[in-house]
């Protein structure tokens, strides 16, 4: 890995009115880095992802990529959202395919990777949740972006469905050295099941930015693994004890 | 299972072949008078007749073209409106709030209007379907557009669609769904206008020729042109709805 940050964050503000969302940020994400973005809901964490999308304009501040700064919609970068957000009227091979010129052999191998060779004629409400995932990480994939921004993606799976994508997402990620991941989760074992360096949002800014060193693949029966989320919940939720009323 | 989608083909057109039945048989008894209502044989007879001369053949052809180009000019105008007022903030901002009070006068209302301007021609009728198919595709094209999830669109952002694209790839086809009930109810405003317009100020179409037999008395053409005007209104339906399956097919629930 590089020493040159991929990403650069300076002094990031946001607000929404006069409502602070995140305050003052300064973060910069290696090439090739795995990080994921705890907190409580409404802290700010979704909102840090659409920025490094392009989604939203921050309100003071700067995010550089590769050394440009980020104006309107990232180009290096592919998101997954929490919902699928696949075109109904498309077959799940015309989904992957979309925005890039045509790369069908591309788009057959990725759907291969994530499971679903078979299913490249068939339309996305014929898929079950996990699968229509799959179907949009295949997506996200095939532009081959630099940078995949994950905005809770797994949140609205089962618990077997989400243990099998937090799995293929690791394989993705190892497969791909240059592609940096930013997971947004509210799932603190996700979040140290998969990323190596973990940034806890509170209070409008990062109260944690911790390493993850522990040896792949990370299971939760293991005593340092539990003694990171506890670590991060600790930091979670310390002051919402008092205020949680 | 071949027997079942016979059976489940043919069970909608029981009650009409029913209702064809009693009336026959009532008519032959007598029970209903033939200058209420003629027997459907007598009407059969009478559409042959009209046939064989070519008087139904010509007005039917005429009913065809104003109810035609009605449709396509007054649906034209209409898509083009929504798409704008869809796609375009000032667009909307300019023209849907006039839009929305044109559209609430009964565009029936219109047809003292359109004669004087018009006369009796082909133009006065034209116009009337036009008024009357415009708004129903205006209003469902502009609200498919404005109900397309924002989140897709949010999506098409990120992996880089252009305006062409974001239009083509996902604006249209979630619209699509809305449009075609438009269409669908444009079709049945269009029959409605048309035979209004042909029975108070015309010289021929079906509406014409329904007027024309009250003259004589001509009980069986009056309900000739009512039946055609049912089959024209149900073939219409068929149309659209084989539409609606080949460009939603992927609706189709198996």
């Amino acid at each position: 890995m590089t020493e040159v940050p991929f990403i650069e964050i300076q002094h990031l503000t946001k607000n929404f009115g006069d409502q602070p969302v995140l305050n003052d940020l300064n973060l910069t994400f290696k090439a090739g880095e795995f990080v994921a973005i705890v907190g409580q809901s409404g802290g700010g964490k979704s909102t840090l992802l659409r920025l490094l999308a392009g989604l939203d304009e921050p309100t003071k501040g700067s995010i550089t990529e590769s050394g440009e700064q980020v104006e309107g919609i990232n180009r290096q970068a592919r998101v997954m959202f929490q919902d699928d957000r696949l075109l109904p009227w498309q077959t799940v091979l015309e989904n992957i395919k979309l925005g890039t010129t045509d790369k069908s052999d591309l788009a057959l191998k990725t759907l291969s990777l994530v499971g679903l060779a078979d299913f490249a004629e068939t339309f996305p409400d014929k898929l079950s949740g996990g699968q229509k995932q799959r179907v949009a990480l295949a997506r996200a994939l095939v532009a081959q972006p630099q940078l995949l921004l994950l905005d809770e993606p797994l949140g609205a799976l089962d618990a077997l469905t989400r243990l099998n994508m937090q799995e293929l997402i690791e394989h993705v990620w190892q497969k791909s050295p240059e592609l940096t991941m930013i997971l947004v989760t509210h799932d603190v074992e996700e979040s140290v099941r998969l990323a190596d360096r973990i940034l806890v949002v509170k209070d409008h800014g990062i109260a944690l930015d911790l390493q993850v060193g522990l040896p792949r693949p990370r299971q939760n029966d293991q005593p340092q693994f539990n003694e990171i989320v506890d670590q991060i919940l600790g930091e979670i939720l310390e002051h919402d004890k008092f205020n949680d009323d | 299972m071949k027997k079942k989608i016979t059976w489940q083909r043919l069970l909608p057109m029981l009650i009409p072949i029913l209702v064809l039945a009693v009336w026959q048989l009532l008519s032959v008894l007598k029970v209903i008078p033939t200058n209420i209502l003629p027997a459907p044989s007598a009407v059969i007879l009478d559409g042959i007749k009209l046939t064989q001369n070519g008087e139904l053949t010509r007005n039917l052809t005429i009913s065809l073209y104003r109810a035609t180009i009605g449709f396509l000019i007054g649906g034209s105008i209409g898509f083009v409106l929504g798409l704008l007022n869809g796609l375009s903030r000032i667009s909307n901002l300019l023209t849907d709030s006039s839009i929305q009070m044109f559209r609430n006068i009964p565009h029936l209302a219109l047809i003292p209007m359109v004669i004087l301007w018009f006369g009796i021609g082909e133009s006065a009728k034209i116009f009337l379907v036009t008024i009357g198919v415009m708004f129903p595709i205006y209003i469902n094209t502009l609200h498919g557009i404005q109900s397309v999830d924002p989140g897709l669109i949010e999506m098409g952002r990120v992996y880089q669609l252009n305006k062409r694209q974001l239009f083509s790839k996902i604006i249209f086809p979630g619209a699509l769904p809305s449009i075609l009930v438009g269409v669908r109810y444009a079709l049945g405003v269009m029959w409605t206008t048309l035979i209004v317009a042909e029975t108070i100020a015309a010289d021929s179409g079906i509406g014409f020729m329904a007027m024309n037999a009250e003259d004589f008395m001509d009980m069986e053409t009056i309900v000739l042109c009512i039946v055609i005007y049912a089959i024209l209104g149900k073939l219409s339906d068929v149309i659209v709805k084989y539409l609606e399956e080949f460009l939603l097919d992927w609706q189709q629930t198996d």
